[in-house]
């Protein structure tokens, strides 16, 4: 990249200027995003007109809500991928708030609202006990969660035999399964959770540290910020939205099932990547995450509708994230060209 | 003189009884050394662990009774072979992995030790002396013949599958397209597969419901998760839909139970873990006393009953009935009395 | 325990890495305004040295004095507010901000409301402060790894420079430029002496330390050799200071 050197000063306005000048299309090549909304128009638009049930009220509602299970468990992982670290245990995480709300509602008779507090509170304590092991002992987050993985997973099972909670109130099932304006609740939800994430990683110092923190750890420390105290966060922020995610679940099922979350793992890892968080930390997007969630569903959805033959049918999910993924190369490959 | 006849009397009696007890092969309960393992901590194996446990009183023999840590065959190998070295000379046990556990029961028999599977049979040949448990075709049969009845031999079916790779999912695919070939009026329209999770099986039976919604008029699970995951979406669909899709499930999860009681899904096969717990054990007994297995008597099948609203609080009782029944059996069936 | 005649004063320091001892009992005063020149061969304690002032290190023993009181920098924040910036011999930025958020890592502008980022203003001040240093980088919402070599090294020296510090220590800020770089770093650093700031240069290439430097400071082994006034020595008594 070659830089022409200019000897008067630029105003601010100039500089704008030349980078609005660098055209609309390109502009947006600079966002990691395009690539994948790209893709995700293009599968609407496929399934729209290749299936006359794709988009009925109830098919509609239906995707939208498990966009929206998936979007929580993303921006878990999300969280802490950001920050150069991996959170092997949000599945176990959501695991043990989902059984920590059955367990509050259906043994203690506490009520939801209650449950769903302590839940929330088990969530941050799990994340928080993450956090702590990686910072202060100083182990790497592949292996302490790894251990947490087991070690929550076994609390789960210690606690419920396998066995699931079932008396939870129907009350506690209106957010998990009703909607307004023709879109789930779970859905709204999902909207305020991925506004929070950009307000954070845009708005604040926290997020725009644990930003740093993920591109250079050195970098950050030596500016003088607490990088520690960082991940500690990003990952007490983790177990949270784990454990959301585990209530929210609770709320769609109408009972508290203990073997919750343990698939989440690969999902929240792929959605994470799919959507723009480098694995190697250092960014997010919370429209990459909405659409990482998006294609993943849209395709098991379309898939189904199309009536693909169910022995392929994870043949054709890759192949399909793999053309997602290609078409955000070809749009990194174009942005390098470009040169802006 | 007194003194005398006490001592005759005494020596003819325990002579008389070491006789009598050796003639049937009886030995003292402590003698009997069985053991019996399940993978994981699980609804299913707490009640084949119940089974046991009535066993247990009915003989005064105890067994020893052990759950791993991890449903991995290692981990299956490592427990079993702990307890071979303490002396155990018959074993219940649930094959991890249906191939690779034979290698286990090779190294057991090969030092005379007898072992039995118990819930699920491992490839054949196959060093283990007996299966008891779900015949799981008859299973399959029965419950996509529950399904045409309750259409009226009239509609459409979805067929939901658990694990494709699990050779019992093919077994089951079969009866299920077996019984529908009979009724011309009936017909499987649509099929889901390789699922995991009650969360995937959420997604993708409602998925499969949204491609159809209009044709769909039963649906039929095999399997344990999917039945829980269709529950779920079933009940939601009916509280919300006015349409009311038939159903008929495999196993008695407490949500499933309560979803049935509360009308909002119609049936589930309950397959009998109590006898399979209460029989396995009895059989182990009968290969230390002496007993051979009859040349076609290696699958001993512990029966299953349907539960609907109207026998949900009795239909217990009817499986504790048909274990009897199946232990009366077992000598004409499948065992031999030891020789004299 | 007065001396305002330093602005910044080592005593006694030790540090070891295990078995091996980076810095023996080394002391190093500062003057007001001055610029200094530490020179050492190849591991002999200089970034070490440098980075106990920073609080990366901490000393195993010895004190620092700050404008004559006693400072204890434990960790990068204190030694930021003490006033002590330092640019790192590789640079430290993060490559995946850009140039404002490089600039501002660590005292980001917040406003009243909610204490959120002011994104806009951290913009428009980076483009003053870059156009103040006379910096070239033409588009401020670049990121840092799009930069060349020479514009991130302005750019790690300009976040160093630009919120009023006292003690600006540099670690090899010209070794991976060209010449024409290099000529502009040196420019920058007298410009930073004339506003009064005192500054520790850190650099194998003799040259650039006569150029610019008031008194060279000489590392051997992890020991003070000697301190030398620039105007009173030669390139080749430093160098047999040196090895
Ligand atoms: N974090 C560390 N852990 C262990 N040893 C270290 C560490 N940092 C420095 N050292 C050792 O301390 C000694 C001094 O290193 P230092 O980096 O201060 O040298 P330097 O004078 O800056 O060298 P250069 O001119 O190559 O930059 C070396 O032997 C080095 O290996
Ligand atoms: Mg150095």
């Amino acid at each position: 990249m070659h830089v022409k050197k200019h000897n008067r000063q630029l105003t601010l306005s100039e500089r704008r200027e030349d980078f609005v000048k660098v055209g609309f299309l390109k502009s947006l090549l600079v966002h990691p995003e395009a690539g994948i909304t790209i893709a995700v128009v293009i599968l609407l638009i496929v399934f729209s007109v290749a299936s006359p049930s794709f988009l009925t009220a109830y098919n509609i509602f239906n995707v939208a809500r498990n966009v929206a299970s998936y979007a929580f468990i993303a921006i878990a992982q999300a969280l802490v991928i950001v920050g150069g670290g991996m959170n092997l245990s949000v599945g176990a995480i959501g695991g043990l708030a989902v059984v920590t709300t059955g367990y509050f509602i259906d043994v203690q008779g506490f009520s939801p609202a209650i449950a769903v507090i302590i839940a929330l509170l088990v969530g941050l304590a799990a994340g928080a006990f993450n956090g702590v092991i990686i910072t202060k002992i100083g182990i790497n987050s592949f292996v302490a969660t790894l251990a947490t993985l087991f070690v929550f997973t076994g609390i789960v099972y210690g606690i419920t035999k396998g066995y699931p909670y079932i008396n939870i109130p129907k009350s506690f099932t209106i957010i998990g399964r009703k909607g307004i304006w023709g879109l789930p609740y779970l859905f709204w939800l999902m909207v305020v959770a991925l506004g929070f994430i950009f307000y954070l990683f845009n708005f604040r110092r926290f997020g725009r540290w644990l930003l740093a923190t993920g591109g250079s750890k050195e970098a950050t420390r030596v500016s003088g910020v607490n990088v520690d105290r960082i991940i500690l966060l990003s990952h007490v922020l983790s177990g949270l939205f784990a454990a959301i995610a585990g209530v929210l679940w609770v709320s769609r099922m109408g009972s508290a099932q203990p073997a919750t979350g343990q698939d989440w793992l690969i999902i929240s890892f792929a959605i994470a990547i799919i959507g723009g968080t480098a694995l190697s930390g250092g960014s997010i997007s919370a429209l990459g995450l909405l659409m990482g969630s998006v294609i993943i569903v849209l395709i098991r959805n379309g898939l189904i509708l199309l009536g693909v033959n169910i022995y392929f049918e994870q043949t054709y999910l890759g192949l399909i994230i793999l053309l997602a993924v290609t078409v955000d190369r070809i749009r990194a490959f174009y942005y390098q060209r470009a040169g802006i | 003189m007194k003194k005398l006849s006490i001592l005759l009397l005494t020596v003819v009696l325990t002579t008389v009884f070491v006789w009598v007890g050796f003639a049937a092969g009886q030995k003292n309960p402590a003698e009997y050394k069985i053991a019996w393992f399940a993978p994981i901590p699980h609804p299913y194996f707490d009640a084949v662990k119940k089974g046991i446990e009535a066993w247990e009183k009915d003989t005064g023999i105890e067994v020893k009774k052990v759950i791993g840590q991890e449903w991995t065959q290692k981990n299956e190998n490592e427990n079993v072979e702990a307890l071979a070295a303490l002396g155990y000379k018959a074993f219940s046990i649930y094959p991890a992995d249906p191939t690779a556990a034979n290698g286990l029961y090779e190294e057991l028999v090969e030092h005379g030790i007898y072992v039995v599977n118990f819930g699920a049979k491992t490839t054949e040949p196959t060093p283990a002396s007996f299966y008891v448990g779900t015949d799981i075709r008859q299973a399959a049969l029965d419950a996509a013949e529950k399904l045409c009845e309750l259409l009226g031999y009239r509609g459409n079916i979805l067929n939901v599958l658990e694990i494709i790779e699990d050779v019992n999912t093919i077994v089951r695919d079969k009866a299920i397209k077996e019984v529908v070939a009979k009724y011309p009026d009936v017909h499987i329209i649509g099929e889901v597969a390789d699922i995991k999770s009650v969360e995937e099986g959420m997604e993708k039976i409602q998925n499969a419901l949204a491609a159809q919604i209009e044709e769909i008029d039963g649906v039929i699970c095999t399997g344990f998760t999917i039945t829980v995951a269709a529950t779920i979406i079933l009940s939601e669909f009916h509280e919300t839909q006015e349409k009311y899709i038939r159903f008929v499930g495999i196993d008695d999860d407490p949500s499933v139970l309560k979803a049935i009681r509360e009308g909002l899904i119609d049936t589930t096969v309950a397959q009998n873990p109590w006898g399979t717990g209460y029989i396995s054990v009895e059989v182990c007994k009968r290969l230390l006393d002496g007993w051979t297995p009859k040349p076609d008597g290696y699958s001993v099948y512990a029966g299953h009953v349907f539960v609907t609203k109207r026998n949900i609080d009795t239909y217990f009782d009817e499986l504790v009935n048909l274990t009897m029944d199946i232990g009366e059996g077992l000598e004409n069936k499948n065992m031999n009395p030891p020789k004299e | 325990m007065r001396e305002n005649n330093y602005t910044l004063e080592m005593k006694n320091i030790h540090k070891s890495f295990g078995g091996i001892h980076a810095l023996i009992d080394v002391s190093l005063e500062l003057r007001h305004g001055e610029i200094l020149g530490l020179v050492g061969d190849n591991a002999a304690g200089k970034s070490t040295l440098m980075k106990i002032l920073t609080g990366a290190y901490q000393a195993n023993r010895g004190r620092i004095f700050f404008e004559g009181r006693e400072v204890h920098i434990t960790n990068p924040r204190v030694s930021r507010q003490v006033g002590i910036e330092m640019v790192y011999q590789d640079f430290e930025l993060c490559p995946n901000l850009n140039v404002p958020a490089n600039l501002f890592l660590g005292r980001e502008i917040t406003g009243n409301f909610f204490k959120a980022l002011k994104n806009r203003q951290m913009e428009n001040k980076a483009v003053e402060i870059l156009g103040r240093l006379k910096i070239d980088i033409k588009n401020s919402k670049i990121k840092a790894n799009r930069l060349s070599g020479g514009q991130q090294q302005a750019l790690a020296i300009g976040k160093a420079v630009s919120f009023n510090p006292k003690v600006v220590i540099m670690d090899e800020p010209t070794a991976s430029l060209a010449v024409m770089e290099i000529e502009k770093v040196i420019d920058l650093i007298l410009r930073f002496k004339e506003q009064g700031i005192s500054i520790i240069l850190v650099t194998h290439r003799l040259d650039d330390i006569f150029k610019v430097s008031d008194r060279i400071f000489v590392l051997k082994h992890g020991r003070r050799v000697d301190v030398k006034e620039t105007s009173q020595t030669n390139k080749d008594e430093i160098i047999k200071l040196m090895f």
